[in-house]
């Protein structure tokens, strides 16, 4: 079930009223609903791993639970490690099982043997990565006793299961999640408000930009070919816009619905196409999957490679950044990203950089040049590094590369601009860019707080996005980051 | 801010949007309906229908004819073209219904009620349909949100209604479109395919409630209004006619049509290359169809045998061999 | 020697600001990393290691894990110290 569709209206609509006016106002009565409504929600959206994560997450509630009865030792590691081979395994099966097999199939056929004819065709269930990470981070972070273990079954499944966060993140925390559903949550129409002003906001990013975007990427991407390579530099620069928006668009739906039930998950999102070096960008960037990998890869090796100094920190680095790539699915073009990733990091942990790296505090208008320009070069950086994401392999990706030089008009007779955007979609980036830029001390671009903008005005903006949302929806794609 | 605040803004908020929504329906409905219907003097033949009609029949090859099909064109649709178009042209003679071997399978009912082609059809169609008719979209969610869209896709016809009058061919609803495009090799291994691992599905002809009763009622009104209604089922390649339920098509006909004219053309032989894909002409296909049909026409359209020859054109066939 | 607290606290942000270049930080109980500029993941683990070697200390990884603020870690630098 997307968030933009008229099913999850009715959806959200039936749980809200049922949440805050039928069910008794205790968190047990709260908590069994929100986790009602999010099997529905999952079955709805992948009914056939349904059984698969329910006993998953019954697995990893029983195993954290016995874990803390062991004394610290061989038995209770042997026990942990159990735990975090069977999530990884889960994880590895589903995510990469078809990948293994094709590789070692091309493998044997570059040696000039048979594979076998055998093939693998394994269905990745829904949301895999995101709950997964979840149930790993619960796991670790009993076994390193920064949390107690949540002995109530029923606030552990809603825990996994809340419905805004299942599909695709952001990836919560339990010492974040849980004290909040373990009291009864209280109407705060405050929070509401905030909560559907942050929806409509996801909405017009994911709806009317990204939705928008999609087709024209794409074309290009699909026969890069037949394209001017300026169209191809727009195709490649978008791509990075398109993902953030779907991405961010998506996250702020969840974290605007999550506020309707009185829960705040964690901000996934904070501007990071504003970011200024590498480290910047990742501060910003799917905020709850950096920060879960910096927690148990980066930490935990920076720590154990602590006395080698700078190389220790670049191997930490590596490796983290290779997960970080692999966990977006099974293709060498991640891979490659988690590697370039890991090189970008390089100079700011090796060189002077290191510390230096800027927080975003200042509050001016315009940005000074020198930001600026790092800003600009940052986005281009990043531009054609994530067009790996888009690119269904390597040689398409070379494809696309060699097509921006080749078709050069002066190369190839062909126009610059074989295929111009819209204007309104310009428009709508424009606007976005420089909302998010006033915004961006902000949780999201619809927060009123310090701008002295009148209620009828803050209504027109209102009415104008969920018009635009309306009259766009359905004409585009589906989640990006559901793919992964 | 209160409990009670936020629901009155929450309910004025989503009041505004309404009225607006509404509004530009009624607006965008009231443009398309002044739209002029009136088809060039003396036409007095109408084609419409699905693709299958949409590509077969050049209308600028076959005189006093219009050509109103669209691919995926559910008889609900078609039934509400004929209506209007029966006001507006009174000399309207002769109807010519896309009737193929698909047309009332099951699985047809997706054309009038599955969110595809709500989406693709009703923001063109909607303003022909009377309140009965609309009725059919009342318990279906896309249908509400396709006609608040309805403003924004039919935007470029606002804009030039606003400016001036506009008559039937800007209503981008039908029409011959010829297509140059080769997709039978393609078509035809997909279907040996299917036939090889036993995955075709057996059709289940009848079954389509809305196709069957809109086909009633097309053929009801065409008979209210003086009108000749014409199936027609254009000439398909012998292995889509192979691979099709023909027995329960013509069964349904002898049941349920038996004093309707029938022109069954499928079994026409065309060489490929006058085929885009096994059930579809292409334009060269379209020519040569339509060409004919025009021959036809002009002499009272005379009995043909299962190859669509004429008995002379039989006999002349059986000397020369 | 039992070291003073305020000899323990002056040399612990003797060794922080080593690593981050700078002494712009308040050396208060309740400071965590995102009050400090330039105190992030990257230079968390130099700055750990130079504590470390200033104080001749060695961590585990939970006790780093487990530290919420300054307070916590002059307690648990002050914990190793004979």
């Amino acid at each position: 079930m997307l968030f933009n569709s008229g099913e999850f209206l009715i959806f959200l609509t039936v749980v809200w009223v049922l949440h805050w006016w039928i069910v008794p106002r205790s968190e047990r009565w709260q908590n069994a609903l929100l986790l009602a409504a999010s099997l529905v929600f999952y079955a709805l959206s992948d009914l056939q791993f349904l059984a698969l994560l329910l006993a998953s997450s019954l697995i990893n509630h029983a195993l954290a639970l016995h874990l803390v009865r062991l004394p610290e030792g061989r038995a209770r590691s042997t026990w942990f490690w159990l735990g975090v081979s069977f999530n990884l395994g889960l994880l590895i099966y589903f995510k990469y099982a078809n990948f293994f097999v094709e590789a070692m199939a091309q493998m044997f056929a570059s040696m000039g043997l048979a594979s076998g004819g055998f093939v693998l065709a394994v269905l990745l269930p829904l949301g895999i990565s995101f709950y997964t990470f979840q149930m790993l981070g619960y796991l670790i972070n009993v076994q390193h006793e920064e949390i107690d273990p949540c002995k109530n079954r029923l606030n552990f499944l809603t825990y996994v299961f809340f419905f805004p966060k299942i599909l695709a993140g952001p990836i919560e925390r339990a010492q974040h999640f849980l004290p909040q559903i373990e009291v009864p949550r209280v109407l705060d129409p405050e929070l509401i408000s905030d909560g559907l002003r942050q929806i409509l906001w996801g909405l017009f990013a994911k709806v009317v930009i990204a939705d928008e975007l999609g087709p024209y990427i794409d074309t290009v991407f699909g026969a890069p070919d037949a394209h001017g390579s300026g169209t191809i530099l727009g195709a490649v620069m978008l791509y990075i816009v398109q993902i953030y928006c779907d991405f961010s668009g998506y996250s702020n739906i969840a974290l605007g619905v999550a506020k309707l039930f009185g829960i705040r998950l964690v901000i996934n999102f904070a501007y990071p196409l504003f970011a200024v070096d590498i480290s910047d960008f990742w501060r910003k960037w799917h905020v709850s999957l950096t920060s879960w990998m910096i927690d148990h890869v980066f930490t935990p090796l920076s720590f154990i490679l602590r006395d080698m100094g700078k190389r220790g920190l670049v191997i930490a680095i590596s490796v983290t950044f290779f997960c970080v790539g692999i966990w977006h699915g099974a293709n060498w073009t991640y891979v490659v990203f988690g590697i370039l990733q890991s090189i970008y990091f390089i100079p700011l942990a090796v060189g002077a950089g290191i510390g230096r790296a800027s927080v975003n505090s200042s509050t001016a208008l315009l940005p000074a040049p020198g930001r600026a320009l790092r800003m600009l070069g940052m986005f281009v950086l990043m531009s054609f590094t994530f067009a790996l994401l888009r690119a269904g392999s390597l040689g398409s990706m070379a494809n696309i590369y060699q097509s921006m030089v080749i078709n050069f008009p002066l190369n190839s007779g062909k126009q610059w601009s074989t295929m111009p955007l819209a204007r309104d979609l310009i428009l709508y980036i424009i606007v976005l860019l420089c909302v998010e830029w006033i915004q961006r001390g902000k949780e999201h671009g619809l927060v009123w707080e310090r701008l002295r903008v009148p209620k009828l005005v803050r209504f027109a903006v209102y009415l104008v996005i969920a018009q635009l949302v309306i009259w766009k929806s359905g004409m585009g794609n589906n989640f990006i980051y559901f793919q992964f | 801010m209160s409990v009670g605040r936020l629901v009155l803004n929450a309910f004025y908020f989503c009041l505004l949007l309404l009225v607006f929504n509404l509004v530009s329906i009624a607006i965008t409905r009231s443009l398309l309906l002044r739209t002029d219907l009136t088809f060039p003097t003396g036409t007095n033949t109408l084609v419409l229908g699905d693709s299958q009609v949409e590509w077969a029949v050049n209308d600028s090859l076959i005189p006093r004819t219009v050509n109103l099909a669209q691919g995926g064109e559910a008889y609900l649709y078609s039934y509400a073209k004929a209506k209007h178009f029966f006001e507006a042209n009174p000399d309207l003679d002769t109807l010519w219904l896309s009737f193929n071997y698909m047309a009332l399978d099951h699985v047809q009912d997706t054309l009038t009620r599955s969110d595809r082609y709500i989406k693709f059809k009703l923001p063109f169609n909607f303003f022909l349909l009377d309140a009965t008719d609309a009725c059919i979209f009342l318990g279906l969610p896309k249908a509400y949100i396709t006609l608040a869209q309805t403003p924004f896709i039919r935007w470029g016809f606002i804009r030039k209604a606003v400016r001036g009058p506009t008559n039937y061919k800007d209503l981008n609803f039908g029409g011959y479109s010829g297509t140059t495009e080769q997709k039978l090799k393609k078509d035809l291994s997909v279907r040996a395919n299917e036939q090889k691992l036993g995955t075709t599905r057996p059709p289940e002809f009848g079954a389509a409630r809305d196709q069957v009763e809109y086909l009633q009622r097309t053929i009801d009104l065409c008979r209210a209004n003086g009108v000749t209604c014409i199936l027609l089922n254009t000439p398909v390649h012998p292995v889509a006619q192979k691979g099709s339920d023909t027995t329960a098509y013509y069964a349904y006909i002898q049941q349920h049509f038996p004093d309707q004219p029938f022109f069954d053309h499928s079994s026409w032989q065309f060489p490929d290359s006058c085929f885009r894909d096994a059930v579809h002409l292409n334009a060269h296909g379209a020519t040569r169809y339509t060409t004919r049909l025009e021959k036809l026409r002009s002499k009272g359209w005379p009995t043909l045998d299962r190859q669509g020859r004429t008995p002379e054109e039989r006999d002349n066939a059986v000397q020369q061999q | 020697m039992i070291m003073q607290r305020e000899e323990l606290i002056s040399r612990i942000r003797t060794s922080v600001s080593n690593v981050l270049g700078h002494g712009n930080f308040e050396m208060r109980d309740d400071l965590t990393a995102t009050d400090v500029e330039g105190w992030d993941s990257l230079t968390h683990m130099s700055i750990i290691t130079g504590l470390e070697k200033e104080f001749g200390v060695k961590f585990k990884l939970k006790e780093i894990n487990k530290l919420k603020n300054m307070g916590s870690l002059i307690e648990l630098i002050g914990s190793k110290l004979p």
